[in-house]
This record gives structure tokens, sequence and C-alpha cells, in this order.
């Protein structure tokens, strides 16, 4: 099945969001029309403060629109929900859980009736899928930022939820081991029989053609979408061979350029 | 290995030993080897830990901390037993001490199980009932800010003025120092772990509440872990607190525990069972404090 014939599996009408009552608001998230197909990866880049992370919030079902609708399969997202799995940047993990009990926390709550010895099998399982056999005893303060995140991922994956929201979940890793996480994710996506419906937010410009099979740019100054590119190489994706290309350094550069220019329209009131 | 036996401790245990062996008594009840069997049973620890301790660091302290408790015992003696510099009533010598502990041994542990079990009861019963009050109100955001104003009155009461109050309406002695220390307890352990709750990162909460977690399981599987280390502090404040209560409270109604050990004898005027019932309360606390700090470090084991 080709992208195309997919279905849409999050559905965003006219999504509005600001803090605030009154007079006194201040908007983040200004009439967001976007629709993301079921397998698609779909990553969403923008400067801070352009309202990238209330935007994978209100997909979450953490924070209510304050206007518009979200639809996950044709319903309305009314709060969150173990069908979507979350990586954040920070504390995605509970600090007193060992990365084993962080990973059988999270199957308890979507699958109840497993037994407690399935349960650790199926969490050892996932943490040797991310390259963490044998860690499972350790806790989150003895594993490094990026053996925190693989622990994450490795949640969300046992989990087996449709959609996986990740916000930066990468930025706070040092290069090296973020390059290793990306590739993780890469392999991860690409492994399953059916590809999970992906949103990835992201400042980083590389990482986000890199993973994504469409990029969206936001705007730095209104709360909307700017523009967004279909991003088309083969997968599965080889990163060297990527970022050496033609197509890579053009799809680069159009990205760059929009900033620069939504960034002097700001500038210039 | 040899240097390490020059140490200040061991300067002052032969100084102890010199004066024990060869400065005559002058009171003569305090004559006797009482104080040198101590001295000499305290030596054959620090020379174990000389023996068998590596880290440095840690043969030193315990060795500034034997120096300091042979001073003490070596001041005792001079003062007391040798030089009779001091009033015989008021500071008995230091082996009337050790005689009369070996003596009451009995009679203390009798008090001990007295004290411990008022104690462990107003405790635990204060830790039951603020811990999970206070995770509750903390995360209902309209009680949070209904009861904070309450517990700023309340809370700062010193408790001790409950006592006579206490005892007048409640029906036995018992009852009255239970209630005085839970009521001693209740509010540090209360407030701080109020404060804990409400200062739960957001981040914590929101990873919990993607993974859909019921009120439960978010009360006490997310909350309270978060909040633990405040629990923790205001569990510390609350037990110092129950101590302080629990031996006023017997030392003003009680017929039987350490508090009211000391009172009864120092209404005879009995001083060296006063300073018997100081020393071991004082032991006894030392073993509390250190069982609870173990409990602390392991259930704390996950901070980095």
């Amino acid at each position: 099945m080709s992208a195309e014939e997919r279905p849409d599996k999050l559905v965003l009408n006219h999504v509005s969001f600001a803090y605030g009552r009154g007079r006194e608001t201040v908007p983040v998230l200004d009439g967001i029309d976007l629709a993301i197909r079921e397998g698609e990866f779909l990553s969403v880049v923008g400067p801070s403060g352009c309202g990238k992370s209330t935007l994978l919030s209100l997909l979450a079902g953490l924070t209510r629109p304050t206007g518009g609708t979200i639809l996950l399969d044709g319903r309305e997202v009314t709060g969150p929900g173990v069908e979507r799995g979350i990586v954040f940047q920070h504390y995605s993990l509970f600090p007193w859980m060992t990365a084993r009990a962080n990973i059988i926390f999270g199957l308890k709550q979507v699958r109840s009736r497993m037994s407690a010895g399935e349960m650790k099998a199926l969490a050892d399982r996932h943490l040797e899928l991310v390259g963490l056999g044998g860690l499972g005893g350790k806790f989150p303060s003895q594993l490094s930022g990026g053996m925190q995140q693989r622990v994450a991922i490795a949640r969300a994956y046992a989990m087996a939820p449709d959609v996986l929201l990740m916000d930066e979940p990468f930025s706070a890793v040092d290069t090296k081991n973020r390059v290793a996480l990306q590739e993780l994710l890469l392999r991860l996506w690409d492994a399953g029989e059916t590809r999970k419906t992906v949103v990835f937010i992201t400042h980083d410009i590389d990482e986000a053609i890199l993973l994504a099979d469409r990029v969206v740019v936001m705007s730095a100054s209104n709360g909307s979408i700017l523009n967004e590119f279909h991003i088309p190489f083969e997968r599965p994706r080889r990163r060297t061979a990527v970022i050496r290309g033609e197509t890579y350094v053009r799809m680069r550069n159009a990205v760059v350029d929009l900033f620069h220019e939504d960034e002097e329209k700001v500038m210039n009131g | 290995m040899v240097k390490r036996f020059l140490s200040p401790a061991n300067l002052i245990f032969l100084l102890l030993i010199a004066t024990v062996l060869y400065v005559p008594a002058r009171r003569i009840e305090g004559a006797g080897t009482h104080v040198l069997r101590l001295a000499l049973t305290m030596e054959a620890f620090y020379v174990l830990v000389l023996v068998a301790v590596k880290d440095r660091r840690r043969v030193q302290t315990a060795g500034d901390v034997t120096a300091i408790l042979y001073a003490a015992l070596f001041a005792w003696d001079i003062a007391t037993t040798r030089l009779n510099l001091l009033n015989p009533m008021l500071f008995p010598t230091p082996k009337a001490v050790m005689t009369l502990m070996g003596l009451d041994l009995g009679e203390l542990s009798k008090g001990l199980v007295s004290s411990v079990r008022l104690l462990l009861a107003g405790y635990l019963a204060a830790v039951a009932t603020a811990v999970p009050l206070a995770l509750v109100i903390g995360w209902r955001g309209r009680l949070y800010r209904a009861v904070t104003p309450v517990t700023r009155v309340l809370g700062p009461i010193p408790p001790i003025v409950y006592i006579p109050y206490a005892i007048a309406i409640l029906p036995t002695f018992t009852m009255s120092s239970m209630f005085i220390i839970f009521i001693g307890a209740f509010w540090p352990i209360f407030i701080n772990t109020l404060n804990g709750v409400f200062t739960v990162d957001r981040r914590i909460v929101d990873s919990a509440r993607a993974l859909n977690v019921g009120e439960g399981t978010m009360l006490f599987k997310v909350i309270l872990p978060a909040a633990l280390p405040s629990v923790i502090a205001g569990a510390n404040i609350g037990l110092v607190l129950s101590f302080i209560l629990l031996t006023a409270a017997e030392m003003i109604g009680a017929t039987s525990g350490l508090g009211w050990y000391v009172k009864y004898f120092s209404d005879f005027a009995d001083y060296g069972r006063v300073i018997v019932g100081i020393i071991f309360i004082g032991f006894v606390v030392t073993a509390i404090t250190f069982c609870v700090d173990r409990l602390e470090k392991w259930l704390l084991r996950w901070r980095g």
C-alpha cells in the first residue's frame, strides 16, 4: 500500500491553543490543520518557543486545545491513551524504578492480564532490542542520558502503541549517542510488520530530514505551519549515503532558507 | 601500620590507664577496675579498626571519636574518683554509674519495652495517617489551598503544650502519651509530605499521565515515591519530636518507661541512676537513629 492510499491516523482541524483566559491570553498555536497518515513518520521542526512541544502535548491528550479538534482514528482525543506511546526529552522514566521496572510499569497499564513472569520476559526482550540486555536492574541515575532514552523507547515499543509521539527525545544527548539513537529508532520503525505512526518533534533540521517521510516547519512567531517537505529517500535509509547526496543538501537548504525568511519577518515586525 | 597506632586516642588511652593505676583514689567508692576494664574494651575495638579497616579516613575518624570518649572518661574519673573536685552527691564516680547500670539493666529493659511501645504506637499512627492524607490533599489543588492556612496555624504549636490537656481528657496515661506523640509527629510528616507532593516535577506527572495510569496508581506508585525525599525528611523531624515528647510525657505522668526512670530517681536525689538513665536513653536513641538511617538509604537508593 503506498503512502497516499493509507488512511489518516491523526487529524488536526484548525487546532488552536492559548495560555490564560479572557483578555490576557497568550496564543501558542493558531489554527493548525494537519493530517498524519497511518504508518507515516512525521517530523515537526521549529525554533524554541514556536509551540511544537505544545502540539505534541495536545496530540498526547495531556493538554486540551482551546480551539478546534484533534481526531485519532476518527474519534476526538479527550485525554491520554495507551494507543499513543510518548517519549519525552526528560523524565520519561521514573527515577525510583529500575529500567526493567519502568517497562513493566508501562506494561501493567496496557496488559493487566499478563503474568508477572511474562511481563519480565517481555521487558527484558525489549531491553535486548535497544541494546541494553543485562542492564534491566539499573536505576536511571546509573545509566547515561542516551541509555535512559533507549529504555524509554523500549518501554514505548513494549506497550505496542499505534502511534509514537516523541518530544525532542534526543536533544539532551551528545552527538555520538544521538546518531546511534536515530539509527536505533529507524531500525525499530522499519522492523515492525506494521509501521507505527510517528510524530517526532525536534529543532535539529538534519535529524528531521533524516528520519521522516514528511517534515513540517513551524513559524517562530505566530504558532502556525510555514510549509512542509516530503522527504523522498528510500527505506531502509542509510545515513551515510543519504547525507552525502545532492537531494539531501537541497532539502536542507530549503528548510534553512525558510527559517531565515521567517526570522526576518519576525525581526521586521 | 605501626604509625597508625601513634594516634591521639592511644595517647589519651595511656594517660587514662596510667592515672587509674598510679593516681590513688580520694573517693574510695570509685576505686576498682571498672574504668580500666571499660577502657580496655574500647581499646580492643579500636585496635580491631586499626588493623582491619583499610580506608585511612575512616580509621582517622574512628580514632578521633575514641579520643573524645577517652578524654571524657579521663576528665570524669580525674574530677571525681582521683581528685574529688566535685560534689559527690551530684557527680557520682564512673565506677558507681557503671555498677548501677549493671544492677538496673533489667529495670531499664522493662522501661525500654514500655517506652518503645508508646513511641511506636504514636509514631506509626502518625505516619499512617499523615502520609495518605497529605498525598490526597496535596494532589487536589483546591484542598491544598484550603488546608495550607490551617496547617500554618496548627503546625507550629509546640506539641508539649498539649500534654496537660491530653492527660486531663484521656482516660489513661498510655492513651494520652500516645496521643501527644501522635500529634507531635503528625504535623512535621504531614507538612513535609504536602510540600513534597505539591512540588513533584510536572514532567514526572506528565509521564505518568501519558501512560494513562489510574488515580490510585498515580498517588501511590508515582506521587508518593516522587515525594519520598520530603516524606522522609518529615518523618525524621517527627521521630526526633516523638522522642522528646515521649520522655517529657513519661516524666509527667508515667509509672514506667525511660523518662519515668530518670524522673523517679531524681526525686530521690539518686543522681547515679539519673545518669544511668540518660546514658541508656542516649544508646537507645543512637541505635534507633542508626536503623532509620539505614532504612532511608535503602529507600532512596535510586537517587544518583
